[in-house]
């Protein structure tokens, strides 16, 4: 970790910061996994943000049903064949990327912002409020998370919003604890006693000197998560609770293929491989990037 | 004089890093007889340590290399052997202590166990190990066991029975070098290595094991090799001495020889670096300069950046070793003669 | 030991209290209309007056939270707007499917992860473990739920070897109950065929739940065998002429392990969680479903009370945990 916040450290350590880079680039690249999984993320981003233009069926992923196209098997036209209205299973998958993506990222940054914004109040102040706001991180870690998604999903009723942050309510507590750790080594550190000595806010030590410095892990444990996070909202949309069909999400589309097994068994695999590819890219772009940024979080 | 327990001819070590192939050790040599403590001293990273390890074949190859050399133990090459026969010869024939204690035994196994396994494993090679303790109906581990109790007893701990069922945790740390110590004899070895034993330790305890060294090597003939960057504890204990500079042995002979009359300027440098009782104030001498870049070692020799002495041939060529007197041996152009140092 | 056991017992409590008062703030939330899905659509104003009554959904949050603790003093969780029959009755019927399958899966992820891990360990740089390193992301990246569904596509509808879901099909009666899991109340009645019919039945969600875990847990051993394998007492171990096999087996394998034991604790936590839609794809009549299907119907006391369960499980398993940490490694004191 950089101790760089310090403008005057800053100043000098340049070189150094760039030398760091460097050398952290160089073993990213190394690392032809990391490389991989950071070209699985870019292709995934991609179908993202053009996935429903892209898509062979475009009328399809907007909900035009055709009952004579029902169940066709996999074939040129239809690669991953049709579903039970006719729609090209492919396209729908496509198209699906937008929505497991974006309340990924939703998650992710919803959940370490509160998470940090906790951990960093506790770390910070100390003493009771740091007891009370840990104690309450420990109990809802006792929770198992998807359990206290759905029910939290299922009390704001459907919807995308209300999913994604059904899931960061549930999501925040490893930020929690991961930032109060880093906030406590980093109070210690000189610089912060010097800022302090210089007469700064403690909401200015906090917000420009600390948190600056804990950003690595954080940004290592997001990557991480990232996977993890796409994995939670297809599996509630899976169970029936989130994104409400016509629009196309990875969880809802398998869990629809799966009444129509094992008959029309295609219909599961374009979902059920996006879904995997697309954790799987996260999670090997999250691992290199914890051995460059984070090197002592290896395990 | 009686044959070599170990010989140790040109001994080269590489070792392939980030930044290159540092040449570690750069042609070694050493032997060492039964009934002889041989001190090995020098600054930190000048291969001692390294030494000691190669003669168990405890260096991980890669990253390191053996261009060229021998290891001969009562005349068998080690470098030549199979690993399975090389690790029947550690802790059998080849004990060895290191330098922390309460890094080098196993946390989560109790202290009796971990002896029971090492006089296992040596008995597997010499079966007649435990016969003289405990009678045979009762079985290897029984016996193993009462072995290594009165090994505990010999290295000085009371109520060893008893100990035998403590974790490492629960000893102190000169207690701890005492088990580590039990551990490297329980093999009856003819030939053992201690890595810097005391350095860890009290000076009070210091004295307690290098005394039980010293009688071991009385009570058994066996030969000792002393690895220490502290030359008091060579004057102590040890007969011979072999003074170690970036890889190579710069002078060797026996202790009184090499302490009272020094020939090479390293280690007379090293001599001007302890403080003595009668050493005036200010006369105490650092060293100057730094342990030469392995990577890209000068060539010639390697001490001459840091020689008062050095010439344009100390600076080109790699000086041969040449006695100076009996048994004392200076790889130096211009060894320091001269009657003694320090007297007074 | 008995005194730090005791301590962690105690604290059980404050965490009942905070589990029930987080999960009763959640179900205030509910916008929805718990009573009407209850009542049916067809209800009249009275009927749905009388079952929000029965149920004590008219009185205030602070009013029935209390009811509630009172309840849980004597065991009692509410009951079940939608199967109308105490919770905590429901709760006993459902929580050893559960159980049975989350300790299976964790089984097999310790069992295969640990020596798979240190075998990586071992291998460390050459090609076995490099594949096992992509494998096991791989592992871990995989949906559940999917490979639930390929695991039947393949060895239940395909291939016909194994059954598609449930414990046990309707025709068959399970043994006589005595804790819960069919595999050992059938051994324990003795019953060898149901026995195997319930293991035939428990296979494939074992292996949908436990592989993210076997992953992970097996990148855990080989990481902390690798530390070990760097410590001092390693060398010491060769230079005094252990065999190979007890290096590995006493040295690095105990070492390594007892520092992913912690890992497997907050595993118990995540398995918990996990099993839900495993169950969901297996029918697996354990609390997950039965969580499901009650928060898809709004029905809020069994969510609390399958909440509160499976917080105190994850506790009591980290406890549990924490002993045997204390067991393995004898430095921790029990503190």
């Amino acid at each position: 970790m950089s101790k760089l916040a310090d403008p005057i450290a800053a100043t000098a350590a340049g070189p150094v910061r760039r030398e760091k880079l460097a050398r952290a680039l160089f073993r990213f690249r190394q690392s032809r996994l990391s490389l991989l999984g950071a070209a699985i993320v870019a292709l995934v981003l991609f179908f993202a943000l053009l996935g429903s233009v892209l898509a062979p069926y475009p009328d399809d992923v907007r909900g035009s049903v055709s009952t004579a196209a029902r169940f066709l098997a996999p074939s040129a036209a239809h690669p991953f064949g049709t579903n039970e209205v006719g729609q090209d299973v492919l396209s729908l998958t496509m198209a699906g990327t937008t929505v497991s993506v974006l309340a990924g990222f939703g998650v992710v940054i919803i959940g370490s912002l509160l998470g940090t914004l906790v951990g960093a109040v506790a770390g910070f102040a100390g003493g009771l409020v740091d007891e009370a706001l840990m104690r309450f991180t420990d109990l809802v870690l006792t929770i198992p998370s998807l359990i206290l998604a759905m029910a939290i999903a299922a009390a704001l009723g459907p919807g995308f919003e209300n999913m994604v942050l059904a899931i960061s309510l549930s999501w925040w507590p490893g930020y929690a604890r991961l930032v109060r750790g880093e906030v406590l080594a980093a109070r210690e550190e000189v610089y912060v006693t010097a800022a302090r000595a210089i007469g700064a806010s403690p909401a200015r030590v906090l917000f420009r000197h600390i948190l600056p410095n804990c950003l690595s892990p954080i940004i290592v444990k997001m990557s991480l998560d990232m996977g993890f996070a796409i994995l939670t909202v297809a599996g509630l949309g899976f169970i029936g609770i989130g994104v409400r069909p016509p629009t196309p999400e990875w969880g809802t589309l398998l869990s629809t293929a799966r009444s129509y097994m094992p008959d029309y068994w295609w219909t599961a695999m374009a979902p059920g491989m996006a879904m995997f590819l697309a954790v799987f890219g996260f999670n090997l772009l999250g691992d290199g990037l914890r051995d460059v940024l984070d090197p002592r979080g290896r395990r | 004089m009686s044959e070599a327990l170990l010989e140790i001819r040109d001994l080269h070590l590489t070792m392939s890093s980030f930044d290159g192939l540092a040449h570690v050790l750069n042609g070694v040599d050493l032997t060492v007889r039964r009934g002889e403590v041989w001190g090995v001293v020098g600054e930190s990273g000048c291969g001692k340590s390294l030494t000691g390890l190669s003669i168990s074949r405890l260096v991980p190859t890669p990253p390191a290399r053996y261009p060229q050399g021998s290891i001969r133990f009562e005349g068998e090459d080690l470098m030549r052997l199979a690993p399975h026969r090389m690790q029947a010869l550690r802790g059998k024939r080849i004990g060895m202590i290191f330098q922390d204690p309460t890094t080098n035994l196993n946390p989560t196994v109790r202290i009796g166990e971990q002896l029971v396994d090492v006089a296992l494993a040596a008995a597997s090679h010499d079966p007649s190990l435990l016969d003289d303790a405990t009678p045979q109906q009762f079985g290897r581990r029984r016996q193993a066991r009462d072995l290594a109790a009165r090994l505990l007893e010999r290295v000085g701990i009371p109520d060893a029975q008893a100990r035998l069922a403590s974790y490492p945790h629960e000893f102190s740390g000169g207690m701890r070098q005492r088990v580590l110590i039990a551990m490297a004899l329980i093999g009856r070895p003819d030939l053992l290595i201690a890595d810097e034993p005391t350095t860890a330790l009290d000076v009070s305890v210091q004295a307690q094991i290098l005394k039980l060294i010293q009688s071991m090597v009385a009570d058994h003939d066996i030969g000792v090799i002393l690895i220490t960057h502290n030359l008091g504890v060579v004057a102590e204990t040890c007969t011979h001495v072999a003074v170690m500079y970036a890889g190579n042995v710069v002078e060797t002979g026996p202790v009184a020889a090499v302490i009272e009359r020094p020939a090479h300027p390293y280690t007379r440098a090293l001599m001007a670096a302890i403080p003595m009782r009668d050493t005036p104030r200010g006369q105490l001498q650092g060293l100057p300069g730094v342990v030469p870049d392995l990577i890209r070692p000068p060539p010639g020799c390697r001490f001459a950046p840091r020689c008062d002495r050095a010439t344009a041939e100390c600076r080109a060529r790699f000086p041969g070793t040449g006695p100076v007197a009996p048994g004392h041996a200076v790889a130096c152009y211009h060894p320091v003669r001269q009657p003694k140092i320090a007297d007074g | 030991m008995l005194q730090f056991i005791l301590r962690r017992i105690l604290l059980l409590i404050p965490v009942i209290f905070g589990l029930t008062i987080i999960m009763f703030v959640i179900a205030r939330l509910l916008p929805g209309d718990p009573v009407g899905l209850a009542a049916g659509a067809n209800a009249t104003q009275a009927e749905r007056q009388a079952l929000a009554t029965e149920f004590g959904l008219d009185r205030p949050i602070w009013a029935q939270y209390g009811t509630y603790v009172a309840g849980l003093a004597r065991g009692d969780l509410g009951r079940s707007l939608l199967t109308r029959r105490p919770v905590a009755q429901d709760i006993a019927t459902y929580l050893p499917a559960t159980l049975e399958l989350v300790l299976a899966a964790l089984a097999l992820a310790v069992i295969l992860g640990v020596p798979l891990g240190l075998l990586t360990a071992l291998w460390r740089n050459r090609w076995p473990d490099y594949l096992s390193q992509v494998v096991a992301i791989g592992a871990i990246s995989m949906p559940r739920f999917f490979l639930g569904l390929l695991l039947q596509l393949v060895f239940a509808m395909w291939l016909m070897w194994l059954p598609l879901g449930g414990r046990l099909p309707i025709i068959v009666f399970p043994p006589h109950k005595v804790t819960g899991f069919l595999t050992i109340d059938a051994l324990l009645s003795g019953n060898g065929t149901i026995f195997v019919t319930a293991l035939r039945h428990l296979a494939m969600p074992t292996i949908a739940l436990s592989l993210s875990p076997l992953a992970t847990i097996m990148r855990m051993m080989r990481a902390s065998a690798i530390e070990v394998m760097g410590q001092d007492y390693v060398t010491t171990a060769r230079a005094l002429g252990l065999p190979r096999r007890k290096i590995v087996t006493k040295v690095i394998a105990r070492n390594a392990f007892s520092a992913t034991l912690t890992v497997i604790g907050l595993y118990f936590g995540w398995l918990l969680g996990g099993t839900v839609l495993v169950e969901t794809v297996f029918d697996w009549p354990g609390l997950g479903l039965y969580a499901t299907k009650a928060i898809v119907s709004q029905d809020m006391m069994p969510v609390i009370g399958v909440a509160l369960v499976s917080g105190l499980i994850f506790v009591v398993a980290n406890l549990l945990i924490d002993t045997a940490y204390g067991l393995i490694n004898p430095k921790v004191r029990y503190a």
